[in-house]
């Protein structure tokens, strides 16, 4: 992969041509990764990929370069705030073209609230370290296996199972006690 | 002593303690969502992160997201770099001039538009002057609102063509 020093971003801000060109050669391939994910389940034509996608590049220009401005390359790789950038951007796009149907129209079962659990309102703060909530995060609400949250995470695999456990035993025993009193 | 968990407890488990995004919780910013996921975020900030991540469904497929599209290698159609591409013009070049005087006279370039103009309103002043002077100037219309015989014929001839028996 290449790396991000490779763009000049202070002449890319400052209208260089030249560096647009190469930041754009050098970043549609995660702007386009990114926006292909954003559609998810949808099915994208070849032009809703590439009309997303410009729109990603253009707010990256908007406002004279805004957005590149405010990136501090120290913090983070740029790749990476490119991806988050398009992504959401992705999303906020689909979000606007979906299509508003008049509220009559709805089935009832459609506008349905799904009920929230009580139970989950009485999980004091601090029984789950941070980290303990998203590994159970990641291993029940989307079926990540051990070796991807390790990825993630940067952390041994056998360290996320271990987190793992830890996160469970604390939660039975916190049931426990709280049907027990 | 290990406990074990068989998966289905292990989910209610979960499911009973899954923390709920919150209204009022602080957002996160783009660039520490990409600290945390570059591993560049100190303890305090990958705390913060994580306790939104875990709150956060949108949030946590967002990191994810963002960080398999950070090392696609799969390139982007043609079409959406052209797009991209022509976002920005290129800075139009001056042509440098050749010749001496060419060369003197742009020396002279922040003067030229200054000069241009200064042009422009002496010539509005010659043509307005000149048609002043042509018209006889301000004392002979003078003059001629003077003469109050040669207006009041036409003005009050009451025995005129339109006057009188009409």
């Amino acid at each position: 992969m290449q790396q991000d020093a490779e763009i000049d971003l202070k002449a890319l801000v400052g209208g260089d041509k030249r560096s647009w060109d190469a930041f754009c050669a050098r970043y549609a391939p995660t702007i386009h990764a990114a926006v292909r994910r954003a559609f998810g389940t949808f099915r994208p034509t070849q032009d809703d990929l590439l009309d997303a996608g410009q729109e990603v590049f253009l707010k990256l220009c908007r406002d004279d370069y805004r957005l590149l401005r405010e990136f501090d390359p120290a913090k983070a790789k740029l790749a990476t705030w490119i991806g988050i950038i398009a992504y959401s951007t992705t999303v906020d796009w689909l979000r606007r073209r979906r299509p508003t149907s008049n509220i009559d129209d709805v089935p009832e079962s459609a506008l349905a609230v799904e009920p929230v659990e009580k139970e989950s309102l009485t999980i004091p703060d601090g029984l789950l370290t941070e980290r303990q909530a998203l590994v159970l995060k990641m291993i029940y609400d989307r079926d990540m296996d051990v070796a991807e949250i390790a990825a993630v995470l940067r952390i041994e695999a056998q360290t996320v199972r271990s987190t793992h456990h830890k996160a469970l035993t604390r939660l039975r025993e916190h049931f426990r006690d709280s049907a027990g009193g | 002593m290990t406990e074990e968990f068989d998966p289905s407890e292990a989910r209610r488990l979960w499911r009973r303690a899954a923390p709920r995004p919150q209204h009022g919780q602080a957002a996160i910013d783009p660039l520490d969502l990409a600290a945390w996921i570059d591993g560049r975020a100190d303890a305090g900030l990958t705390a913060r992160v994580e306790r939104s991540l875990a709150a956060d469904a949108s949030l946590l497929e967002t990191a994810l997201a963002a960080r398999a599209a950070a090392e696609a290698v799969e390139p982007a159609p043609d079409r959406l770099l052209v797009r991209a591409r022509a976002m920005v013009a290129p800075a139009v070049a001056t042509p440098r001039p050749a010749g001496f005087f060419a060369r003197l006279g742009a020396q002279f370039d922040p003067w030229q538009r200054r000069l241009e103009w200064a042009a422009v309103g002496a010539c509005f002043m010659i043509a307005a002057s000149g048609g002043f002077f042509i018209g006889g100037g301000l004392g002979d219309n003078i003059a001629m609102a003077d003469e109050p015989a040669e207006f009041a014929l036409l003005g009050d001839d009451s025995t005129g063509l339109f006057g009188g028996g009409i």
